[in-house]
């Protein structure tokens, strides 16, 4: 009797399924959603902005990626197989870049920025991660505590972002995220290791960004902290500014000189890639999102507030500009002739600089 | 039966058998006393009633209830924050920004009196000034908020200066602050009823706030004197309401052109106070018993004592005419009013049926204004019978008619049939009965239907004005409308889609998801200004709580982040969720009410939704004045064709009745399909779109548009088949009811024709439609009739009939069938 019953409920419980796919359609993860075409793309939000040889790429909310070849007159659409939040951008090449963002999202393009292909994701991120330190659990505590890090994120559901990259050439990059996540890749992002045993960050901080220049490699994250990579050991090692709030990003001016900003204004400046910093005072508390270096050695920062703060002694001392139209400021890289070309909350603008 | 059918002529009531006639003229007839004594009491009960009339506004009662937006929208209404009714209060501050401690004082005390006011629903009230309205912040120790008007704020310097700062930081600018800072917005959700369950008076709350304006907007009040601007339903409704009080004046004039217009026809000072008279009693009684049903008059019902009034007024008028010659004849007037009762009364009651016919199609539309219009009209024509088509008479056979005016009646008659007086311009309409000018007339027709056709191809659905379409464009409420949507960023046209799942299913990351995506792709229709929903809070929440970082502003897949910040939106009161997490509104702010715009965006939205809903959640449309916008407009588009449709089917029938001839009905309602047509295109041309206003004025203008032909052509062809020729059987007829016709149709467009000085656009544009629908199907009756009974009705003619002597006039003849 109770088989019997057990059966008419599974059959029926099959009718049920059977009789309701037309609305029963599945959630369908942004990864696996291409980004919708966007009449708006210029003026939807945009967090981060770079070049690509004479072109301008810039990346933003929902897989949206334009590019420009007229100095950011005019933006195309390009055309993404993902639609997470994409976050940064960067190119090793006029041809060759990569953008990451949530959902662990790696993209590739080989054609400067117009056509986009996914080389990773956050589920490949943690199968990898997952894999790589079950082979490698021999090596001791550090590693087992790794992998069950890397097993709680998966059980606990979804993704962990890639939140920056660095590409020192076309085959070496790195990508960083939460919880002390990095992965490096050779061979141009066709296979990614990770590393999240190479950095001294017993907390698991969050790494915010990473950023390179003259063979120095730095990282930036939670609590003031800054890491710079030890060529002689391989290892990313503490190179802490003494701030005691987030970093949101860094700039590298030179291959010894660098400023780490973030929240509420706060803009640190080392001149020994990192061993000692100094606070550099700026005229509002407003969150500094991101800096660019321009052609004439001047260096300017943009922040949340749609302030606008330029150097032109190094970073050592800044002074405020005026935008024309001021919005939240994401993301900004210098344009032709005393032209700044912004990434923010309404889209892409450009402004003059005096 | 022979005694019946001639009417005689007899001075003496005495000579009267008072057992002839039917049951129903003997009732009334001779029991003349108790019938009247039993109107005036009735008069005097609806009389006493009207004390209680009130005239109100209701935002619930203009909604199309069974379409299945506005019942996803009732169904919800409670869970929807600030999209229900509302009023928008802009405070200016004339001399500089709101920062100023005498402006913000006074902002203070008028924030508390609204507070207090009846209706308004106290704890979701926004202002810089109520506690909902918070800031956030991210510090180094981590999130801090609190609500914008600083808890220890005492008006000094330094608390005016944290206000300007929390203003800054809780982002308000643009939607409770201007963006010159110079004024500041209350917004005022209202509940639709009170504790005791009574529906809003919105006449009150308006009045209530132009109190509050009239006393700060003065040197004489307290504080500095400061702008104020409102917007919202109830203010509208009570500058209509207001305006409607304006109408009521043009009643009396539209009562002084009728009897101006009555006593050119009767020339009889007696008859013509009846015929007034009579008609005020019918809406006495019309108005009376709207409060017995306890109904009240809105901008909408207003209309049905006018058109009451004009009717009763040319029915009344026909009585008169056809007493008037019994009189001149030497009839008694007690034997007057009953031959006239006699001959008329079916008559009557089928043109009055047709009125009715006319109002009550209306019933099929699903809006409760429209549908109480149908009904108190449909009422109102109902007691014309008993007022104007049995008091009346029993009245004249009291009262009787001035002796002189009656000879001189009969006279004008006898000379119009035989083509002298008045009678030129009847022969003139003749002539349309021969070929050469009815091919002219049916050929000019057809170029205008043509023409009508092309013209009326661009008519619009909805309201095609910016702000209020029903009040002018230069009224005070559409300046202070312009004022608050050039000063603020946004938009008093939203369309929402309710985003519903199980309890708690709000906070699932996929359903934020899902509204992001929605939220993206409403923006990308091009009437769409902005989208907003929970997933922008959720983005700035979730920024906001990983130190502001921009690369946080995001919805992640990790539930655990997604469940805190709920949980923050919960506490403060987010209107994006309801307390129960299980319906979440997706808003778009659009750049117009015009139908193309809402059509597009229902179009993406239902997409959408059919796209995306399943068993965990469902995306619902839709809410926000644009939803029922788009609902009222999908609503009247059909109701538009389906009325049209019914209304022309029951007139066809009734023609079919009087008629018994389908070429008869080809013939009376071609003209009417005539002035349907260039109806729409006079609405293209006057910019006014096809809405619930523009209803009943389609409707009634076939409905009782057919009045005139009823009258025409029911005497042409009796009089045909008497064995007239058709040319005869016109003149004869249009002698006899010619001048009724244009009578009718004049009293009706009087009655109308003063709401073109409306302050109310939607009732002057009914004015001003009905006008032309009354006017031009006189018209069309006494031209197109002739023309086209040419080419349809010639074999009417009953041949070797005898003929009667062409002198008898046409009732007499008609009274021998």
């Amino acid at each position: 009797m109770g088989n019997r019953r057990t059966f008419i409920l599974q059959v029926l419980g099959a009718a049920a399924a059977a009789a309701t796919p037309g609305w029963a359609k599945a959630f369908v993860h942004p990864l696996d959603e291409p980004a919708m075409r966007n009449r708006l793309a210029a003026r939807s939000t945009l967090l981060a902005v770079t070049g690509a040889g004479q072109r301008m790429v810039a990346v933003g909310y929902r897989g949206l990626v334009v590019y420009s070849d007229d100095e950011g007159r005019t933006w195309t659409q390009a055309s993404v197989p993902v639609s997470t939040d994409l976050v940064a951008v960067t190119f090793a090449t006029d041809k060759l870049g990569w953008a990451v963002g949530h959902g662990g999202v790696v993209l590739h393009t080989t054609d400067g920025g117009a056509k986009w292909v996914k080389q990773f994701d956050g589920r490949q991120a943690a199968q990898v991660a997952v894999e790589t330190f079950e082979r490698r659990l021999a090596e001791g505590p550090a590693i087992e505590r790794l992998l069950a890090e890397e097993r709680s994120f998966v059980d606990g559901g979804g993704t962990q972002p890639f939140l920056g990259l660095y590409f020192e050439n076309e085959r070496v990059g790195y990508v960083v995220g939460t919880f002390n996540r990095i992965f490096r890749t050779e061979d141009g992002g066709s296979t990614w290791v990770p590393w999240m045993d190479r950095t001294d960050n017993p907390d698991g901080l969050h790494f915010n960004a990473i950023a390179g220049r003259g063979g120095n490699v730095y990282l930036a994250g939670e609590q003031g902290m800054v890491w710079r990579l030890d060529a002689a050991s391989g290892r990313f090692v503490r190179a802490p500014t003494g701030y005691s709030g987030t970093l949101f990003g860094l700039l590298p001016i030179s291959s010894t000189t660098v400023l780490a900003y973030g929240m509420r204004g706060s803009v640190y400046r080392s001149t020994d890639a990192g061993a000692a910093w100094q606070r550099t005072a700026m005229s509002s508390l407003a969150g500094v999102t991101n800096g660019a270096l321009l052609p004439d050695g001047a260096v300017v920062l943009v922040t949340q507030a749609g302030g606008m703060e330029i150097s032109r002694d190094h970073g050592r001392s800044f002074t405020p500009l005026k935008p024309k139209t001021p919005m939240s400021y994401y993301g900004v890289f210098p344009g032709p002739a005393g032209q700044l070309i912004l990434a923010g909350a309404e889209g892409m603008r450009s402004e003059t600089v005096r | 039966m022979n005694e019946r059918h001639v009417l005689q002529v007899i001075s003496d009531p005495k000579d009267f058998d008072d057992r002839s006639g039917n049951i129903v003229e003997r009732l009334i007839f001779n029991n003349r006393l108790v019938l009247v004594a039993v109107c005036v009491l009735l008069t005097a009960f609806f009389g006493f009633q009207m004390r209680g009339l009130v005239v109100n506004a209701s935002f619930d009662k203009m909604l199309p209830q069974s379409h299945p937006y506005i019942q996803n929208y009732i169904e919800n209404r409670g869970e929807l924050r600030g999209l229900g009714d509302s009023v928008r209060v802009v405070i200016e501050n004339p001399n500089g920004d709101i920062f100023d401690p005498a402006f913000l004082a006074t902002f203070a005390k008028i924030n508390d009196e609204i507070l207090v006011l009846p209706g308004v629903d106290r704890a979701w009230m926004k202002s810089i000034f109520t506690p909902v309205v918070r800031w956030i912040e991210v510090t180094e120790e981590g999130f801090k908020g609190g609500p914008v008007l600083p808890t220890d704020y005492n008006g000094s310097a330094k608390s005016i200066e944290d206000l300007r700062i929390n203003v800054g930081r809780a982002g308000v600018t643009g939607s409770l602050v201007s963006n010159d800072l110079h004024s500041s917005m209350i917004v005022v959700p209202l509940m639709p009823t009170d504790g005791a369950g009574n529906s809003l008076d919105y006449n009150k709350l308006s009045t209530a706030l132009e109190n509050i304006r009239s006393k700060y907007a003065t040197n004489s009040g307290e504080g500095a004197p400061v702008r104020m601007y409102i917007i919202g339903f109830a203010k509208m409704a009570g500058d209509l309401i207001d305006g409607l009080q304006k109408v009521m004046t043009f009643f009396l004039l539209a009562a002084a052109v009728a009897a101006f217009i009555i006593y050119l026809f009767t020339r009889c000072v007696r008859s013509t106070v009846l015929v007034l008279a009579c008609s005020l009693v019918a809406v006495v009684w019309q108005l009376g018993s709207l409060v017995v049903l306890g109904q009240g008059l809105d901008p909408f019902s207003i209309l049905v004592p006018f058109l009451v009034f004009a009717i009763g007024v040319s029915h009344g008028a026909q009585k008169m005419n056809g007493i008037m010659q019994d009189v001149g004849r030497g009839t008694h007037k007690w034997v007057a009013a009953r031959y006239t009762f006699r001959r008329l009364f079916i008559a009557g009651v089928t043109a009055l049926l047709a009125d009715v016919v006319g109002f009550a199609v209306l019933m099929i539309i699903d809006i409760p204004v429209i549908r109480e219009l149908a009904m108190t009209a449909s009422l109102g024509v109902g007691v014309l019978i008993f007022t104007n088509l049995i008091l009346l008479p029993v009245l004249l056979s009291y009262v009787g008619v001035s002796p002189a005016a009656a000879k001189r009646s009969l006279a004008e008659e006898t000379e119009e049939v035989k083509g002298r007086g008045l009678g030129k311009v009847w022969l003139l309409l003749d002539h349309f009965t021969e070929r050469r000018w009815a091919t002219a007339a049916i050929v000019v027709s057809i170029a205008m239907a043509v023409g009508g056709y092309v013209v009326a191809l661009d008519l619009k659905v909805g309201d095609l004005d910016a702000g209020a379409p029903e009040l002018r464009p230069d009224s005070r409420y559409n300046r202070d409308n312009a004022f608050i949507t050039g000063n603020y960023q946004i938009s008093s046209d939203v369309f929402a889609v309710m985003v519903k799942t199980a309890p708690e299913g709000c906070r699932d990351w996929q359903t934020i998801t899902e509204i992001d995506r929605l939220s993206a792709t409403l923006e990308q229709v091009p009437g769409v200004q902005r989208a907003s929903s929970l997933a922008d809070t959720m983005r700035a929440y979730i920024g906001g709580s990983t130190e502001g970082n921009p690369k946080w502003l995001t919805i992640p897949d990790n539930q655990s982040i997604v469940d805190g910040q709920i949980n923050n939106a919960i506490s403060w009161n987010s209107e994006f969720l309801n307390t129960m997490c299980s319906l979440s509104p997706v808003l778009a702010y659009l750049t117009d009410h015009k139908a193309e715009t809402l059509d597009e965006v229902v179009k993406v939205a239902s997409a959408f939704a059919e796209k995306h809903n399943n068993g965990d959640r469902k995306f619902l449309l839709a809410a926000g004045s644009s939803g029922i916008d788009a609902a009222t407009n999908i609503v009247v588009a059909e109701a538009n064709r389906t009325m049209l449709i019914y209304v022309y089917a029951s007139v066809i029938v009734l023609c079919a009745i009087a008629f018994r001839s389908w070429r008869a009905v080809v013939v009376a309602v071609l003209p009417l399909i005539l002035t349907s047509v260039l109806a729409e295109a006079l609405m293209v041309k006057l910019g006014i779109g096809v809405k619930v206003a523009t209803l009943p004025v389609v409707a009634l203008g076939v409905g009782i548009g057919v009045d005139y032909a009823l009258y025409l052509l029911s005497v042409q062809l009796a009089q045909q088949r008497l064995g007239f020729s058709l040319g005869q059987a016109y003149q004869r007829a249009v002698a006899f009811t010619g001048k009724v016709v244009a009578l009718v149709g004049v009293t009706l467009a009087a009655g109308v024709v003063t709401w073109a000085w409306s302050p109310i656009k939607f009732q002057a544009d009914m004015g001003i439609l009905l006008t032309f629908m009354f006017l031009w199907n006189m018209l069309g009756a006494l031209i197109l009739i002739p023309a086209l009974s040419h080419f349809l009705l010639q074999g009417e003619t009953r041949r070797g009939t005898v003929k009667p002597d062409e002198a008898t006039l046409p009732e007499e003849a008609l009274a021998e069938v």
